[in-house]
């Protein structure tokens, strides 16, 4: 249901001090391609800075995107105006990280729970209230939770109230970005679960923002890989981790510790930081620190192509086999 | 593996019945309750629990860091090396802090002075310590910064902790922290704001040094993930209590205590999908809120009447060094 094209978000960056000096742009989302279907939880991966975020509210024009095109059941939301993206907007909602920022501290569960309600014209004044019972009650919070202020809650209540107004305006599909990376592993999974049963029983879509491989192979059925800007690997998520191809996501698996003493995180070899996207290194951005980089990684840029039926991979690796 | 620790060797590290008190509305709650463990040479001690089971603050009760008027040890001892750090006057604890015992904490910019540079921060330490100066301690740092693997370090010893990355970051703490080779070293959260290709990296970095200095580390954290990797042995808190300690193989293939089994099954592994995630229904009471006797009754499924009373950390699983505090499986009113 939602296609994105060659998606592009550069961002000026002006180095010293105020207005002086030059301007350099970061091509934070260079040309990122993918679908998700009705129902399906897509996993968007990898490390800080390299555009997950950025791609959640590049599509929402949270922030105006410098190219593409993101197609909803064949709209394109980048063309859309007015009421029109509104109406577009009503279908796509978004989860933040942090529920301690996301909520107006000043104002009432009922009332912030209402306002998408009230924005998008769903229901009357009157019929509005138990509507918003209905949805607290959906996401596993007290009536009574409709009078009080989100200091009141814990942060994995807090989360189940941001989850609730994104389900306030009946969306299709929900941008997760990292919904459960604040919490106690206890919570998140509380939520997760909680997650996994609305995906169920409202047929929700979602593309879901994580940096933790475990959650996301819980969560997702799909997974799309992506280091500085660029989609690396797309694969079913049970294939993506058991058998990750391109080496970036052999390395992030490896290096993702989990609770077994017999599997130990290993390095691969992989050194270094992530290069700075002001910066990024010609060819394939990952060649500095691959350990199979070869001479055509450094100046020619990989393309995903299909590796296997589902899976995609942008390595030149893949042509040799 | 490596869990065999001759019994000879004294403990590093040796806490016995800490008690650690905060002040809540002016009345004083137990925070930590009797806890005790040790660290020996060469040893990585897990401390596992979730947000506000007191594995911090026990790590600030080691190393005299309460908060004067909201925090305080209400009994017990804690021995580094042999020295009772329990009640020394600040004078001795400063000499001790950065020698004998070193910290490194969660987030290394908040910790970091971000208007000096790093290898001035990082001499600080032996100007303190060793009394090193000048020409003598620049040479100590760049030896330091190369041995925490900062690339180009002499390009970057008058660097600003914001030209580093977090990784880096964490990594300039490290130095400063193993500057004067202490006998333990407090890890708290060092890699949670890390991203995983840069743990795995700080966590080899940290085993390293280990090996060759030769530190117990006392390594707290929430990822059960970390532990399984780094780990001999693990002590599990919740609630101000330690409910169960094992060594770190026998802890994952027997979780004993319910709340450990809960914690494993709660967890999404990346190695496999599980048929379903068992979520452990409410959350960590307040310290107001406490409930008497076993304080993880509130959430356990497996709850009795004896649980009204607080169990002991006894043996469990037929092993001495592996011990729970809970009634399952003894008989009422033993023990």
């Amino acid at each position: 249901m939602l296609v994105v094209k060659d998606l592009v978000k550069t961002f000026p960056v002006r180095s010293g001090f105020g207005f002086s000096g030059p301007v350099q742009t970061v091509k934070a989302l260079d040309g990122i391609s993918f679908e998700v279907a009705r129902g399906e939880a897509l996993g968007l991966v990898g490390e800080s800075g390299c555009g997950k975020s950025t791609s959640a509210r590049t599509i929402l024009r949270l922030t105006e995107p410098d190219g593409g095109q993101a197609l909803i059941d064949g709209t394109d939301l980048f063309q859309a105006t007015g009421p029109d993206l509104r109406r577009l907007r009503q279908r796509l909602q978004i989860v933040f990280q942090d529920p301690y920022a996301s909520l107006n501290p000043r104002r009432r569960i009922g009332d912030t729970l209402a306002e998408p309600m009230k924005v998008h014209g769903i229901g009357t004044a009157a019929e509005r209230p138990a509507r918003v019972r209905e949805l607290l009650a959906e996401v596993g919070l007290p009536t009574e939770a409709v009078h009080k202020y989100p200091h009141e809650f814990s942060g994995g209540q807090r989360q189940r109230i941001g989850i609730a107004r994104a389900l306030s305006v009946g969306p299709e599909l929900l941008f997760l970005d990292e919904p459960v990376s604040a919490l106690d592993v206890s919570v998140q999974a509380q939520v997760l679960v909680l997650l996994n049963r609305l995906r169920e029983t409202r047929n929700l879509a979602s593309v879901f923002i994580s940096h933790d491989l475990g959650v996301v192979r819980y969560f997702c059925q799909r997974v799309a890989v992506m280091y500085l800007g660029r989609i690396v690997e797309t694969a079913p998520a049970e294939d993506l981790l058991d058998s990750p191809l391109h080496p970036y996501t052999q390395a992030l698996r490896a290096a993702t510790p989990t609770p077994d003493p017999a599997q130990k995180v290993t390095m691969v070899r992989l050194t270094g930081d992530p290069a700075s996207p002001l910066n990024p290194p010609a060819g394939c951005h990952f060649h500095p620190r691959c350990p199979h980089a070869m001479e055509r990684c450094k100046v020619e840029v990989p393309l995903l192509k299909a590796a296997a039926p589902g899976r995609a991979v942008a390595c030149h690796l893949m042509d040799q086999a | 593996m490596s869990n065999v620790v001759p019994l000879k060797t004294p403990p590093a590290l040796a806490v016995k019945d800490l008690t650690t008190g905060l002040r809540i509305r002016g009345a004083w709650h137990e925070a930590v309750r009797g806890v005790s463990f040790e660290v020996f040479p060469r040893e990585t001690l897990a401390l596992v629990g979730e947000s506000g089971c007191g594995k911090s603050l026990t790590a600030m009760s080691i190393m005299g860091l309460l908060p004067a008027k909201i925090g305080k040890v209400l009994s017990g001892s804690v021995t580094i090396d042999g020295r009772e750090m329990v009640g020394l006057p600040e004078r001795d604890l400063e000499g001790l802090r950065g020698n004998l015992v070193s910290m490194i904490f969660q987030e290394p910019m908040t910790s970091l002075n971000p208007v000096l540079p790093v290898g001035f921060q990082i001499a600080e330490t032996l100007r303190r310590h060793r009394g090193l100066d000048g020409a003598a301690a620049r040479a100590e740092v760049l030896r330091l910064m190369n041995r925490v693997q900062i690339p180009a370090s002499a390009r970057r010893i008058d660097d600003y902790p914001h030209q580093f990355s977090g990784g880096m970051r964490q990594r300039v703490m490290i130095a400063m922290a193993v500057a004067c080779r202490p006998k333990v070293l407090l890890a708290d959260e060092p890699t949670t704001a890390l991203d995983v290709t840069i743990q795995a990296q700080v966590l080899n970095l940290i085993a390293e040094l280990q090996a060759e200095d030769g530190m117990a580390v006392l390594f707290i954290t929430h990822n059960l993930g970390v532990v399984a990797s780094i780990a001999q042995r693990v002590v599990v808190m919740y609630g101000g209590d330690v409910v169960e300690t094992a060594p770190v193989d026998d802890f994952f293939q027997r979780p004993s205590h319910p709340y450990s089994a809960a914690l494993l099954k709660s967890v999404p592994r990346a190695d496999r999908r599980p048929d379903s995630l068992e979520p452990i229904p409410g959350q960590v009471p307040t310290l107001l809120q406490m409930p008497a006797g076993c304080r993880f009754q509130s959430r356990c499924s497996q709850v009795m009447d004896t649980c009204a009373e607080r169990p002991r950390l006894l043996p469990t699983a037929g092993r001495a060094d592996h011990q729970m505090r809970c009634w399952l499986g003894r008989p009422e009113g033993g023990c």
